[in-house]
């Protein structure tokens, strides 16, 4: 790949780096960062570039450092269900590789063949099994770093449980690379489940669903994922103004028909119609709940940090509000977790000012449901009109200190998080 | 002290919440890591976060140094006052502030008693996770502080896992909210580096705390071996046969007799180790999973493997296995535990040493601990009045610790490094670690007056000079 392409491939809302490197060692990371404080060149780590449209724009952009040809397993121990990868590799190829022994890292995040170990852990990327699993942070036990001055640190180990020391890992998940260069993570991981059933139940509104979400949350019941789409996953153009919860389980062949038969029970009511996939057929709509938050066109792509119990008013309020002005918009919560995507579909007639006025009215409902909302998509134009982080909150000062703290020059990744950092 | 300071205290908190007595002082001397001791000038017991901010801002403004205490039962001397005059207890902080079941949280106040959160839902069927050992008394707090665990961690995690959202106040006496009752805030997880940070960055005043589902269904085994090396043996089988069970913990000979001795549970008090498995969920996948486990317990000669007939045979069980440390006061007049932690294939090894080090030292080592997480709990029997054995002690626990460090492990797994294991922490970090770990800490405690001396070692072993009561060189 020529220079000229490899920066088109890192930009990021439309502005090249001024060089791309490919470090292959964390030595030679360690190197570059040292090289780039004395000439005083900001350094922004990405993995494949999968995800690049996170975050704020670049205050300035000299060297995009991709770790991608990190790519090694460094120590894998299946029967200790611990594996120590360097952060270039794809997620999707550890899996494959943990997959040999049936075990798998729990988590899963959009675009597994381009989501880098790295990527996942600055980003604090996840997936619909975030509801059983949890996140990024849950499973990371020990992290190798490279600081804004070139050292080498670490944090944490590789066993499961350990509370030498402060927790390092912890601090890097969601930091998008503002804190240091990610070069190597060590996970706990998990056996992989025996058996998986997928299950669609249709409803008139979302406040049924969710009530019917919350009263299931609080059951029995094992969800792997549970999620509420008001579009049909397979077919796109869902029908306008019904809802559906996704369901899956997953875990022992016993264990998951059990779970089917308690959903199909819920039908002899009458209500909700349900559907079920399996053999396959289900594999393609857990795709599609996972990779929606980056797939198809979008205007305007959105992620609400709400309790559930705000997720129905939250995706009713904002399908009529979007419907009064004229947008279509696809909502995907992963219920259980009270985290709503929404993804604004491409529309000629709609002015900046438009889409601006929408994002605070957003932002408005998000603090009136004492939630959140971060702007994970738009145009650069407007970008650079808005804060894509929103309100931050009594913490700040400590995050800015921290920064300061740890990234003096301010080299790394500048602009790009919360608050300007 | 300062009888102005003292004075500005009771106008604070009420006359009831100062102690300056010293009988009533000499409570506080330790908490249950017992081989140093420091006798804080004087107590202070808020009610609030606005007393706790009240009270550091007036000691901030004089530059005093305070250590935060729960319930007192830490392992690691993480609340002793080294250097630090004030002691500001939590234990008047006991309120549940708000329980939402929808939404499956709980805000416990800091000196909420861990079972409290649980006891507080179970009737709705819900509970708090993380299950230290000593939860019928140790504060959620002092969970945050240490980031505590439990057997259940096998499976559910630990304390970190399982919390939302923080409110602390700084050593400046700010209030400030860390994380909150939603997922995904926005910003640097400092919740995540708070917790566990041994109550080195500000006093924790509340926990927004995530609430779990009872499991369906419980399956309880006592499996009764006549080696510790044929039960560890199948700990690393039954992980390797995919199986992640909610509890999997060992017991070898020396505590099987002082528990049984204790609580009288019915334990072999022939055996050479017994395995508690534990599986939970739902009833219908307990089965498959249970023919397993008596499958890889037999091929490794188990003599005898017990199901729990019902709840309160489990209950018992439960009981016995968490005050094993209680119990321990039957086998010698003192005992020092450690927590050090080793990839779960190589417990089989870190026991061999231990037996290797006990002979070599002379001394009765009793085992108790978290088999699953490769998270041991060698427990080395002495007599504080021979100071002969008391210092063999400290060698061979050092030895231990090296040696779990040697097979790619961890200074402690759930108890801490306190004042305890500073010395060893450059075994497992470099000066570089350390240093970023240090700038960390100043980053919410600039002064150092909020529980200094601890976790990071300085220099010149500031410990062994400035404690007088200090009984061991560690």
């Amino acid at each position: 790949m020529s220079e000229a392409e490899d920066r088109r491939r890192f930009a990021i809302d439309g502005r090249e780096p001024r060089e791309v490197v490919f470090p292959e060692t964390a030595e030679q990371v360690a190197e570059m960062l040292r090289i780039a404080g004395e000439k005083g060149l900001t350094v922004t780590p990405v993995g494949r570039g999968a995800f690049l449209h996170l975050g704020g724009m670049p205050r300035r952009y000299d060297l995009a450092l991709s770790l991608q040809r990190l790519d090694r397993i460094v120590d894998y121990q299946p029967t200790d269900m611990t594996v120590t990868v360097e952060a270039g590799m794809a997620l999707a190829r550890l899996q494959e590789m943990l997959g040999e022994n049936s075990q798998w890292l729990p988590i899963d995040p959009p675009s597994p063949e381009q989501a880098t170990i790295g990527g996942v852990i600055a980003a604090n990327l996840s997936g619909p099994v975030r509801l059983s699993q949890g996140t990024i942070r849950d499973f990371l036990i020990g992290l190798k770093v490279v600081q804004a001055d070139g050292t080498v640190i670490k944090g944490g180990g590789r066993v499961v449980k350990n509370v030498a020391g402060y927790d390092l890992p912890k601090l890097y998940c969601g930091s998008f690379g503002t804190l240091g260069v990610i070069v190597e993570a060590t996970f706990k991981v998990r056996p992989r489940p025996e058996a998986q059933a997928v299950l669609s139940l249709t409803f008139p509104s979302a406040a049924q669903a969710m009530e019917l979400a919350l009263r299931l949350l609080g059951s029995e019941l094992q969800f792997s994922f549970l999620e509420l789409a008001n579009f049909d996953p397979l077919e796109e153009e869902g029908k306008a103004g019904t809802y559906r919860l996704v369901v899956g389980f997953a875990g022992i062949t016993e264990e998951v028909a059990y779970q089917c038969a308690r959903i199909r029970e819920l039908s002899e009511s009458g209500e909700p119609t349900i559907a079920e996939w399996q053999e396959g057929n289900e594999l393609t709509l857990v795709q599609v709940l996972r990779d929606f938050p980056v797939a198809g066109e979008a205007m305007l792509r959105c992620k609400a940090s709400l309790l559930p119990t705000r997720v129905a008013t939250f995706c009713q309020d904002l399908e009529e509000e979007a419907g009064s002005r004229g947008l279509a918009v696809r909502l995907l919560a992963r219920a259980g977790n009270g985290i709503v995507y929404s993804r604004f579909l491409p529309s000629t007639d709609v002015s900046p000012e438009k889409l601006l006025s929408l994002v605070d009215w957003l932002r408005i409902l998000a603090k009136k449901l004492e939630g959140y909302v971060v702007i994970e998509a738009i145009d650069p134009a407007l970008k650079e009109r808005l804060d894509v982080w929103g309100h931050v909150g009594g913490a700040f000062p400590l995050m800015k200190r921290l920064k300061e703290t740890l990234d003096p020059q301010g080299i790394l990744n500048p602009g790009r998080f919360v608050g300007g950092i | 002290m300062d009888t102005t300071l003292i004075s500005h205290l009771r106008d604070i908190v009420g006359l009831d919440g100062v102690v300056t007595q010293p009988t009533a002082l000499s409570v506080y001397e330790c908490d249950g890591y017992t081989l140093e001791k420091a006798i804080p000038e004087v107590v202070v017991l808020p009610r609030s976060a606005a007393e706790v901010a009240a009270i550091v801002k007036l000691l901030h403004s004089k530059k005093i140094a305070f250590v935060p205490r729960g319930a007192g039962t830490g392992l690691s001397g993480g609340c002793l006052p080294v250097e630090a005059p004030v002691m500001i207890g939590t234990s008047r902080m006991n309120r549940i502030v708000h329980i939402d079941l929808l939404n499956r949280y709980v805000i416990a106040q800091a000196g909420v008693v861990n079972l409290w959160v649980s006891n507080a839902v179970k009737n709705q069927g819900f509970q708090y996770a993380p299950d230290p050992s000593s939860q019928q008394a140790c504060t959620i707090g002092g969970n945050v502080a240490e980031n505590s665990g439990g057997p259940h961690t096998l499976k559910y995690g630990v304390t970190t896992n399982h919390v939302l959202g923080l409110e602390i106040v700084l050593p400046d006496g700010e209030i400030v909210t860390l994380g909150g009752t939603v997922e995904d805030v926005p910003g640097y997880d400092l919740r995540g580096i708070t917790i566990g940070a041994e109550g080195t960055f500000g006093i924790v005043t509340q926990a927004t705390l995530r609430l779990t589902r009872q499991p369906q269904a419980y399956r309880t085994f006592l499996a009764v071996f006549e080696s510790v090396h044929e039960a560890t043996q199948s700990v690393s089988d039954i992980i390797a046969a995919g199986i992640v069970p909610a509890a999997l913990e060992m017991m070898d000979n020396l505590i099987i007799q002082a528990v049984e001795a204790a609580f009288h549970f019915g334990f072999p008090t022939d055996a050479g180790a017994v395995l508690i498995v534990e599986l939970d969920g739902l009833a219908a996948g307990l089965d498959p999973q249970t023919a397993k486990i008596m499958q890889v317990c037999q091929q490794n000669h188990a003599r005898e493997v017990r199901v729990a007939r019902d709840d309160a045979e489990r209950v018992a069980l439960w009981k016995s296995r968490k005050r094993a440390f209680g119990a321990v006061g039957r086998l010698a007049p003192n005992y020092c535990t450690q927590d050090g932690v080793v990839p779960r294939t190589k417990v089989p090894e870190i026991l061999r040493v231990i037996t290797t080090v006990a002979e070599k030292y002379h001394l009765r080592i009793a085992n108790v601990f978290h088999a699953g997480d490769g998270n041991i709990h060698p427990i080395l029997l002495y007599d504080e009045r021979n100071a002969d054995e008391t210092e063999r002690v400290v060698k061979a626990g050092q030895e231990i610790l090296q040696a779990c460090v040697d097979l790619g492990g961890s200074l402690t797994g759930e108890h801490g490094i306190g004042v305890e294991k500073m010395g060893q922490m450059p075994l497992i970090f470099s000066p570089e670690d350390l240093l970023v770990m240090s700038q960390i800490r100043s980053v919410f405690n600039p002064d150092n007056l909020c529980n200094p001396h601890k976790i990071i070692p300085t220099p010149h072993g500031c410990i062994d000079v400035r404690t007088p009561r200090r009984q061991v060189p560690l």
